[in-house]
């Protein structure tokens, strides 16, 4: 019994000294230097440029003024050239001084043009780094990666992975973009089901953009990042969705048709949406959606696709004119049956944009097809993804409008 | 020997906490390899396969009252054949219990100590293992069923706060690489129960003999359960998964969960409760090791066979190379080895110690009929 004891005793003290032994090989927070957003360039020459947006620590001087780094605010910018990630990370290790931890990255941010050569290389590398959060966002720069962190200066947030967290999450809002996540880029990316698509971000230059090519019919959601009028000072600013086919980008969609995807895949919060005055042809109400519910079918005929989506929306009017009567029956009818049209159409567009321009299944339709088939041979060999440029599409919607949130009757 | 008596609900968490460990790991990714988007019908399909074996194996337990199998095979073939089985049982639960150990240790320093030699963290899974079976059998089937509710519970939690982000379409196409594959290969996934042998050994330490039956029927459900929980959330969340290509399949999970902005990165958390699990896991597969190692040799002593089989599980943490041979080890050896050893081997001793019962039984009554009639014929 005295014997058992002192081996108990033993036990305990080399499980206390094992314990310990791997306390001099820890990083702490004086060891690391925290990223906060990582933007991928591609060279002339072909090479990867990486961007690593640092955090400054409260205190420190941040931005030295050394000849890849530049100062943003709370944090700095390093930017390497190297033929691989950790290769990259390993070069700005070395020029720092300290280890690049990425744990708290909140945005990966792909410039266009390497995003339309592909990215499919570097999201498995992504995807299995155990530092790197599955909800960390993916955007796509309409402009250099590098020039996007670098003018990504948080306007009324202190810290700039704050910033990021709330701008990203800004969609909820608007509905002019989605709040895509790397987990949810690389499962559209791997699954057979959908393709990937993300954020589309670029630079506001504070009213210089070249706004006239964007907007169609006048109407304020159909713009794309960098090309919003908003005069402010130059900021990063994210509207439109990236659209990829496979690992490579095909096309973008604006601020409206992003509302019209988020609809279709039932992520949309809120929106407000203008739409043609059924009252005075050159006025537009404003309709704030408040709820959307869309159900999909669809149907293999002679192996081509045809879906019908059914959607359901809920919405308010929100602007006022002074001789509209919204309060009444016949008008308010009338007002319904002109948004169903109007989005109606705007749906077919988009639907018509994704399937024959884009050909890619970015709504994830994929997922209601499978369901006839019975096994992975046999859906494997219909190839949903190829199909779905062939896609038919009979879309109906259904406009609830509200006015009883009218203050006063106009 | 009243000292390893336990409690139903002790010998239920006992049996849990053997299937529940690889859960972790990487049996629900196996399973979704093997079966694609059929995987949780086959999860359903295994585990109505394995209640009806043991339910079968119960009906042949049934002459054996408070025996376990090596008593068994010991009635079936003498001494010799009590101590091939018993060293068959030992090595099997050496060598699954020294690659699990290796797996999670390989785990956590993946994610948490890059730093630290994985053969010093399996030293400090098993020391604290022989720590806690020199405290005895009891202390750990109770330490054991404290902390069941919790590692349930993190499942559960798993399951339900990513509930939302479950893609319901992903269960298709529903036979997945169809019937043949699903149903009748699909059968051999049997051995994610593979650590039911426990469930043969169990009984001479039940208190109560008679919820042998309850206790497997009840851990069998559990568990079954809890392996079409976490199969069902890998399958409805993430799509690549079906194409073998998550390696820390649950803990990918863990990642993806979040309350709001305020709760973020809960998967240390789960980490800390998997590492307790583990700790649990290696003392209850020391404990029976030793169990067999004592009725091998008749000892009634255990302290001397701590060390041993202590240091032989270190052995086998030690032999894998990388992690290919890790899942290997995990998903072939395991497998082949579970199939053998645990449905296959067990199941021909019970049957032919079923038959060598009735028979005894049978020429015993003919025996005593034959008496009888030759007192009736005297008189």
């Amino acid at each position: 019994m005295k014997a058992k004891k002192i081996v108990i005793i033993l036990i305990v003290i080399v499980l206390l000294s094992v314990t310990f032994l791997g306390i001099n090989s820890v990083n702490t927070i004086d060891n690391l230097a925290y990223v906060v957003s990582l933007g991928f360039d591609i060279t002339d020459s072909g090479k990867l440029e990486l961007s690593f947006q640092i955090a400054v620590p409260a205190g420190s001087s941040g931005g030295s003024s050394g000849s890849t780094s530049s100062q943003s605010s709370s944090s700095i910018i390093s930017s390497v050239e190297c033929n691989t990630i950790e290769t990259g990370i390993n070069l700005v290790n070395s020029y720092l001084g300290k280890k690049l931890n990425l744990s708290h990255c909140k945005a990966i941010v792909f410039s266009e043009e390497i995003a339309t050569k592909g990215i499919g290389e570097y999201l498995y590398t992504l995807i299995n780094n155990i530092e790197i959060r599955p909800t960390c966002n993916i955007i796509i720069s309409k402009c250099n990666a590098k020039y996007f962190l670098n003018n990504s200066k948080p306007l009324l947030e202190p810290l700039s992975s704050k910033y990021y967290e709330v701008a990203s999450t800004s969609a909820r809002n608007t509905g002019f973009t989605s709040d895509t996540t790397l987990q949810e880029f690389f499962s559209s990316f791997a699954d057979s089901f959908s393709e990937c698509f993300a954020i589309l971000g670029g630079i506001n230059n504070g009213g210089n953009s070249n706004s006239d090519s964007s907007a169609t019919e006048g109407n304020d959601s159909t713009y794309t990042a960098s090309d919003t009028p908003v005069d402010s000072q130059t900021n990063i600013e994210t509207m439109g969705i990236a659209v990829f086919k496979e690992d490579k980008l095909v096309g973008e969609l604006n601020g409206l048709e992003s509302i019209c995807h988020l609809i279709l895949v039932n992520e949309l919060k809120n929106a407000t949406i203008s739409i043609p005055s059924p009252f005075e042809s050159t006025n537009y109400i404003d309709l704030y959606i408040t709820k959307s519910k869309s159900k999909s079918k669809v149907y293999i005929s002679n192996g081509t696709p045809f879906i019908k989506p059914n959607i359901k929306i809920e919405a308010r009017i929100v602007s006022m004119s002074d001789d509209y009567k919204y309060l009444n029956k016949e008008n308010l009818e009338l007002i319904e049956n002109y948004a169903n049209n109007y989005i109606k159409s705007y749906i077919n567009n988009y639907l018509y944009k994704t399937s024959k321009e884009f050909k890619s299944d970015v709504t994830g339709f994929g997922r209601y097809a499978v369901s006839k088939f019975l096994t992975w041979d046999k859906w494997d060999k219909y190839n949903w993804l190829d199909n779905y440029q062939n896609a038919f599409f009979d879309v109906s919607v259904d406009v609830h409008v509200k006015s009883r949130y009218l203050i006063i009757d106009t | 020997m009243n000292n390893d008596k336990i409690g139903t609900l002790e010998a239920i968490s006992l049996v849990i906490i053997v299937i529940i460990s690889h859960l972790i790991l990487n049996l629900p990714n196996e399973l979704l390899s093997s079966t694609l988007s059929a995987a949780t019908l086959n999860v359903i399909y295994i585990t109505g396969i394995v209640l009806l074996l043991f339910l079968f194996a119960t009906k042949l337990f049934k002459p054996f009252k408070n025996k376990d199998i090596l008593d068994v095979a010991e009635y079936v073939g003498g001494d010799i054949l009590k101590k091939i089985v018993s060293t068959i049982y030992s090595l099997h639960l050496i060598f699954i219990s020294g690659i699990l150990i290796a797996s999670f240790a390989d785990t956590i320093k993946a994610i948490y100590l890059q730093n630290m030699p994985s053969e010093l963290i399996c030293l400090l899974f098993i020391l604290i293992a022989v720590l806690a079976n020199l405290f005895g059998f009891k202390s750990v089937s109770r330490t054991n069923a404290i902390l069941m509710p919790f590692i349930l519970i993190t499942i559960l939690i798993i399951f339900i706060s990513l509930f939302t982000a479950f893609v319901p379409e992903r269960i298709f196409p529903i036979l997945g690489y169809g019937v043949n594959e699903t149903f009748v290969m699909g059968a051999s996934n049997i051995f994610a129960f593979g650590e039911l042998l426990i469930l043969f050994l169990i009984k001479p330490n039940l208190s109560d003999n008679k919820q042998a039956k309850k206790v497997g029927v009840s851990s069998i459900l559990l568990s079954g359960l809890f392996l079409l929980l976490s199969v069902t959330a890998l399958l409805l969340l993430f799509p690549f998964i079906t194409g073998g290509e998550g390696v820390l399949s649950i803990y990918m999970i863990t990642r993806s969960i979040h309350f709001g902005n305020f709760f973020q990165r809960v998967d240390a958390l789960f980490i800390l409760i998997w590492a307790l699990t583990f700790f649990s896991y290696l003392s209850v597969v020391l404990s029976y090791i030793l169990k067999i190692a004592k009725k091998n040799v008749v000892s009634k002593k255990s302290t001397p066979f701590i060390f041993i089989i202590a240091a032989s599980i270190f052995i086998v943490t030690l032999i894998p190379q990388n992690i290919s041979q890790i899942r290997f080890a995990e998903n072939v050896i395991y497998k082949y080895s579970s199939l053998i050893v645990v449905f296959g081997l067990s199941f021909l001793i019970l049957i032919l110690g079923y038959f060598k019962k009735k028979k005894s039984e049978g020429l015993v009554q003919i025996d005593s009929k034959k008496i009888n009639n030759e007192v009736s014929d005297e008189s």
